[in-house]
């Protein structure tokens, strides 16, 4: 991976609206309770773009919204291989919610932040890892409030189904809505925090439907190509007539004329 | 030529002032706002692009505008009645029938119009019907099982 050479690409003309100061923040994501993280390995990166440090301290997050619902917010995009399905699943089962609760933003560049890119099969193990200790954040941090606003003991809690409550007496509950009520508490992912063992998985490893389905089959699903923004041109490459030719000159003229094209 | 084309696109009468020798895709994409229809090839190998004219899968990205004129055209979307899936979006739904999705529409496109003229096709007509309409992503096992499933779910009707 190291021996690996990456080419430069400059994205900086390209400044994304997602700003990490904190005003912005919240302005953007609403109130509730938020778990930054980042890839471990973006310091790898990093590491081999001097010029251009990569942001190191945080690159997708999870929002436990106000209405209690999980979102995940991610530079990583979803082009098939499923992690649309996968990766909300992996966060259903640390968060202990039902994967409709879950809600996945990917690739949308005024919500989620940087991200270098959807590639080599690395969504799921180097992603997948990190999202998954994020969603254990975010239950120690919903067991936390839920034990000051019980009055009960984290030990005695037990969370199912987006619903945290006292082993010992049912009754007395709080929802992952009502915890995420009026907040806005920002925390960056601990290095330390513990993921689920394979035995108690209840959603990762079985088989879903993709979610997306049934915007691919309505053809409402969005690919590149379809986005229509507003000032935006079609780009139209004029090749060579041969392979390995040099361009001597090109007559621009005709399409000069056509008020609305603009031939550079 | 710059003229005037009358059409039924996906139910509705439609009028377009229009350059008539435009093709129906991109009339479709960026005149109507209908993306669900794909540009794969732009040279009617792929499939990508696939719609019905008069009941009939052909390929947009080769059909001029002027060609459609007084027919019905149906896109992917208009293939649901009232939000409830056709019976082959429903199959590729469940079936899983496609990875990215991209060739989605053309398969579904092409699967009617096959449906149509074999209502109910053996794996090899479906495999032989559905040969050109191209999937990159490998889901064709499943694709042939949707239109089985949704081939009996039919009944012949569409």
């Amino acid at each position: 991976m190291k021996d690996d050479k990456y080419m430069d690409i400059d994205f900086q003309d390209n400044t994304p609206k997602f700003q990490i100061n904190r005003r912005e923040f919240f302005k953007i994501a609403g109130g509730g309770i938020f778990i930054l993280f980042t890839l471990k390995d973006m310091s790898v990166f990093a590491q081999q773009r001097p010029d251009h440090s990569l942001p190191t301290d945080f690159n997708a997050f999870l929002k436990i919204g106000e209405d209690g619902r999980v979102t995940c917010f991610t530079g990583k995009i979803e082009m098939g291989q499923g992690v649309i399905t996968s990766l909300a699943q992996m966060l259903a089962d640390e968060l202990d919610v039902t994967l409709d609760n879950v809600d996945m933003v990917m690739g949308d560049t005024d919500l989620c932040p940087w991200d270098m890119g959807t590639f080599g099969s690395m969504s799921t193990r180097f992603f997948g890892p990190p999202l998954r200790k994020a969603g254990a954040e975010g239950r120690i941090v919903l067991l936390q409030i839920a034990a000051e606003e019980l009055k009960i003991p984290i030990k005695n809690l037990t969370i199912d189904n987006g619903i945290v409550f006292d082993k010992n007496n049912k009754s007395k509950r709080i929802t992952y809505a009502q915890l995420a009520k009026g907040k806005k508490i920002k925390k960056q992912l601990t290095e330390t925090v513990t993921v689920k063992k394979p035995n108690e998985f209840k959603i990762i490893g079985k088989s879903y439907l993709r979610r997306d389905g049934e915007e691919k089959v309505t053809g409402k699903a969005k690919y590149s190509a379809d986005i229509q923004l507003p000032g935006m041109l079609y780009a139209k490459i004029l090749r060579l007539p041969a392979h390995g030719a040099k361009m001597a000159e090109v007559d621009l003229s005709e399409v000069k004329k056509n008020k609305e094209v603009q031939a550079i | 030529m710059i003229e005037q084309i009358q059409f039924k696109l996906n139910g509705k009468p439609i009028k377009l002032t229009i350059d008539s020798d435009r093709m129906l895709l991109w009339v479709l994409r960026t005149d109507l706002g209908l993306t669900g229809t794909k540009f794969g090839c732009g040279e009617s190998f792929c499939g990508a692009c696939t719609v019905l004219v008069n009941q009939e899968a052909v390929r947009s990205c080769q059909t001029a505008v002027k060609e459609i004129k007084g027919k019905e055209v149906v896109t992917i979307e208009g293939l649901a009645i009232n939000n409830k899936l056709h019976p082959l979006q429903k199959a590729f739904k469940e079936h899983d029938g496609m990875q990215c999705g991209y060739c989605t529409p053309g398969m579904i496109m092409n699967a009617y119009s096959l449906l149509r003229k074999i209502p109910e096709p053996t794996e090899e007509e479906i495999i032989e019907n559905m040969n050109d309409n191209l999937c990159r992503c490998g889901a064709h096992a499943r694709i042939i099982k949707a239109i089985q499933s949704a081939a009996k779910e039919m009944k012949g009707g569409h």
